[in-house]
């Protein structure tokens, strides 16, 4: 058990866990957090969670919590594990079920004042195009040949189809697509369960949100991006959906036997993995890449959705070319990376379990429009309070591989969030604050309420007082859909 | 809106005592499950993901659904991701809750043979995404009962 006193205090916000707290450990472990947070951090399981990710074979630097982290299974939430090339292990327990879970923001020329009159309808129309909740389905069906396309090209596939613009992909991670991913080495299970989930929602913490910009902290970068004070934004939160937890089923039980082989032991069976060369790993990365493809196509396809719902409530206010894409993120996968460790530059795959990649100005992967500022970091809060646009910095490529949080965190079990408020209640609550509610069922909203969640200005700050990315501007809401 | 007054209902389903109980998760959900023996374990775990599943009446029964099912696993911890792991998949391809799980044989080989039944007549109101591994340990109690703890990603 670690107690927040046993932390080394290296900054007011970051703490170190020496590498020699458990014998095996193979790197020190760091946690990104203000003196306030380490107690709540401190009551679950997380930080035991994050001395065991660094004893991943290969693991380089440190293993890293931000300060959104908690209890998870295997890596903590908000965990970051970089491992070097070639033999460095690859864990899909460290990647998560919802491979490419992540965040797209959509932009647009309306302000927040000529939106709310018609913010019924227009969460009427968003709840009639996406699908949302337990086992949601039918916004498309592919056959299984399209659904190979849709795996190898992710959101280029839905472009092409006509559920998006050009421009969308070059302001997606990757463009939307990741070249490793091979449909061959996807379960039959996991295509079943994808033919027909492409362009929905899903439940738990899964949400569609019209915001407006309530906060600009950097007017040059907002603009760049799209945001202006008091404009209108959505935010989309999903991924992959039934067949990305199928993937990471079927990995984490075929490496089960390749540990054996490879003689890897781990602390907990959830981290399972094996070297990055290995065909056990190859194997999962291909299949990984194919569900992080098909969450970029689900997350283009609703994006799509939204753009039409709002063409439709707002005529001729709106045009398709109004509603640009500021970025997609994911923050659930495994990337191939070539990151600077010790005044080495070493090609390392790196883990982001709840944590979102932050590349700083300059980097090559950011869209060549806002390469001089930094990659958008895209930061969830909750539903009372809202969400924050950071941009990547150079200090967090120097110090988390270019990572950042990737949302407020849970402080809170759901039985204990639903005993503190009745989802009735809630939605009562954020109506009378002037936010209109669709929720597929009340149990689910109380779980996910604001209440169950760390205070995601103290969150944001951690990361913008520590310097591993930067503040840009605050939305909140004025609509949400929920499962 | 699918459930009227849902927050009383999420606890309107008591867990059966000494069976399985949900355990506090900040994030996901977990329960602890008892068993006299492994076959009971292995019910009482079923029974548990469905309990977190959140069964409820639906309005119209479907059809029932049987299935047999025969898994094969190197240890007894992966077999039960494997049982449940089935039963999610099968549960969430019917849009059914599973209620009776027969299990013919279970040895400490890693093998299972069973048949579990859906009549058709409840459907989950929630979401699990996968069973994991995550610190599952089967162990034996004094009294020869068995007990483990299982993380479920939602």
């Amino acid at each position: 058990m670690v107690n927040p006193q046993d932390l080394q205090r290296l900054s007011p916000y970051l703490h170190e866990i020496p590498q020699d707290w458990r014998e095996d450990m193979r790197v020190p472990a760091r946690l990104y957090a203000s003196e306030a947070m380490l107690e709540d951090i401190a009551t679950d399981r997380s930080l035991e969670q994050l001395i065991n990710t660094a004893t991943l074979p290969g693991i380089v630097g440190h293993a890293l919590a931000m300060p959104d982290a908690h209890q998870g299974y295997g890596f903590p939430i908000g965990g970051v594990a970089a491992t070097a090339l070639p033999d460095g292990v690859l864990s899909p327990g460290g990647v998560g079920y919802d491979i490419n879970c992540g965040v797209r923001v959509l932009t647009t020329s309306l302000d927040a004042d000529e939106v709310r009159p018609q913010m019924n309808a227009l969460m009427d129309a968003l709840s009639s195009q996406v699908p949302v909740g337990v086992g949601s389905s039918g916004a498309l069906r592919v056959s299984s040949q399209e659904l190979q396309d849709v795996l190898r090209d992710g959101a280029e596939w839905a472009v092409r189809k006509g559920y998006g613009l050009r421009r969308d992909l070059e302001h997606t991670e990757d463009g939307g697509r990741l070249d490793a991913a091979d449909p061959a080495k996807v379960s039959e299970r996991a295509l079943e369960r994808g033919t027909d989930q492409i362009g929905t929602l899903g439940s738990g913490n899964h949400f569609l949100e019209v915001d407006r910009v309530s906060e600009v902290y950097d007017d040059e970068a907002a603009e760049a991006m799209g945001l202006r004070l008091n404009s209108v934004c959505v935010w989309i939160h999903c991924g992959s959906r039934g067949l990305g937890h199928q993937v990471c089923t079927d990995a984490v039980r075929a490496m089960q036997s390749a540990m054996k082989k490879y003689d890897i032991t781990v602390p907990d069976r959830e981290l399972v993995c094996a070297p990055f060369s290995s065909p056990e790993a190859q194997a999962y990365f291909a299949a990984m890449a194919c569900a992080a493809n098909y969450a970029w196509a689900n997350r283009q396809v609703i994006a799509h959705s939204v753009r039409e719902s709002l063409m439709r409530v707002f005529g001729s206010k709106v045009r398709r070319d109004d509603l640009p894409m500021l970025y997609d993120v994911c923050h659930n996968i495994a990337k191939v990376e070539r990151h600077t460790v010790d005044g080495q530059e070493m090609e390392l795959v790196v883990h982001r379990k709840g944590a979102t990649r932050a590349f700083g100005p300059g980097h090559p992967d950011v869209p060549e429009a806002l390469r001089e500022l930094g990659q958008p970091v895209l930061i969830p809060g909750n539903m009372r309070s809202g969400s924050y646009v950071f941009l990547g910095t150079e200090r967090g490529m120097a110090d988390t591989f270019g990572s950042s949080c990737h949302g407020a965190g849970r402080v809170m079990s759901r039985t204990q969030a639903r005993k503190q408020v009745r989802g009735q209640t809630l939605r009562e609550e954020l109506e009378q604050a002037g936010i209109v509610v669709r929720a597929g069922s009340m149990s689910g909203l109380a779980e996910e309420g604001p209440h169950a969640y760390k205070d995601v200005n103290l969150v944001v700050d951690v990361v913008h007082e520590a310097g591993i990315a930067r503040k840009v501007a605050r939305t909140q809401p004025l609509g949400i859909m929920k499962g | 809106m699918t459930d009227q007054d849902p927050d009383r209902q999420a606890s309107s389903q008591p867990e059966p005592a000494g069976e399985f109980q949900e355990i506090e998760h900040t994030a996901d959900l977990a329960i602890r499950v008892r068993g006299e023996d492994l076959v009971a374990l292995f019910v009482h775990a079923a029974n548990g993901m469905f309990h977190l599943l959140r069964c409820r009446p639906v309005e119209r029964p479907a059809e029932s659904v049987e299935r047999d099912m025969e898994l094969d696993a190197p240890d007894l911890e992966t077999l039960l991701v494997d049982w449940l792991d089935e039963l999610l998949y099968l549960s969430q391809r019917a849009g059914l809750c599973f209620e009776t799980f027969d299990i013919h044989t279970l040895d400490d080989q890693g093998h299972l043979k069973a048949t579990v039944h859906a009549s058709g007549s409840q459907t989950p109101q929630r979401d699990i995404k996968a069973v994991t591994f995550s610190d599952l340990r089967i162990v034996q109690q004094e009294d020869g009962a068995y007990e483990t703890t299982i993380t479920f990603d939602v």
